[in-house]
């Protein structure tokens, strides 16, 4: 290897280090989960036979008439962040989260036998959209 | 011999500046409330007051004197950093109640119930949705006690 070739190879390194320093792109990526797992309450008839199965709710209703609104949930966040990362200049990143909840609900009695159950799903709203592409 | 020195140091500071990173965090929120002792509830005996003087106030605003709820959250967050000239930030998280206690009154505010479970929480994307361990609750109604 000659001097020259080594003093070409020197420079383009500081150059790329130089470069990088003043401006890198940045893309990245976020995957969350909170709270219960989605589930199926229809299969249970007492509001023991719920708790055993899934826990504490998340939530609990007490109706005039004393039946209970027991509530899970579940929350998935998906997002997309980009921009310029630096470190000498004012950092411009964009990000975007997006969050969905799924809601599973059931109704027991005042002598706690499953009256009614449901689910909201939303989770499958929550995309990796890249902003402002995305949306 | 003193160029190959140089070019040895910048290619290991080079390969610092370009490597990756990683982030481990791990949150718990109430970690006291993992170990509440609930022997004493008697179902259908023990008053609301007694529960809170035992057990202090409860975690979950109340909207009403009729459940009584502690809760431990437990959140753990992987993140990792890839710098090759493009910046590559990326991150999971896993968040649950892993500690929960639910008291239930009834309307004159003696306890009805009792239910205690404990979640698991994974630490993605190391761990998967298959690693979870199932839910384990302990249950004391007027049925069991």
């Amino acid at each position: 290897m000659t001097r020259a070739t080594i003093v070409r190879c020197l420079s383009s390194l500081i150059l790329v280090l130089l470069c990088s320093c003043v401006a890198t792109l940045a893309v990245g990526c976020t995957w969350g989960d909170r709270g219960s797992a989605p589930m199926i309450l229809n299969l249970y008839q007492t509001k023991a036979a719920v708790y055993k199965q899934y826990g504490v709710p998340d939530d609990v209703f007490v109706m005039a008439d004393g039946s209970r609104l027991l509530v899970y949930n579940h929350d998935a966040t998906r997002g997309t962040s980009y921009g310029a990362d630096s470190g000498v200049f004012p950092v411009l990143h964009l990000s975007h989260l997006h969050t969905a909840t799924d809601t599973n609900w059931v109704t027991v009695d005042r002598e706690g036998r499953v009256t009614n159950s449901g689910r909201l799903l939303s989770s499958h709203l929550a995309h990796f959209r890249l902003w402002p592409f995305g949306e | 011999m003193r160029t190959a020195y140089l070019m040895r140091g910048l290619s290991v500071l080079a390969l610092l500046f370009m490597t990756a990173g990683c982030v481990f965090q791990r949150s718990v929120v109430n970690r006291g409330e993992q170990d509440l002792d609930v022997s004493f509830i008697r179902i259908g005996k023990t008053e609301y007051k007694e529960v809170l003087e035992k057990l202090g106030p409860p975690d979950i605003p109340l909207k009403d004197l009729r459940n009584f709820h502690y809760t431990s959250v437990d959140r753990r967050q992987s993140g990792f950093v890839i710098r090759l000239g493009l910046f590559l930030p990326f991150i999971w998280y896993d968040e649950r109640r892993i500690h929960q206690v639910l008291v239930e009154l009834d309307d004159n505010g003696t306890v009805i119930g009792v239910c205690k479970s404990v979640r698991h929480v994974v630490r993605p994307p190391l761990e998967s949705e298959e690693d979870r361990e199932a839910v384990y609750t302990e249950v004391v109604d007027e049925e069991s006690s």
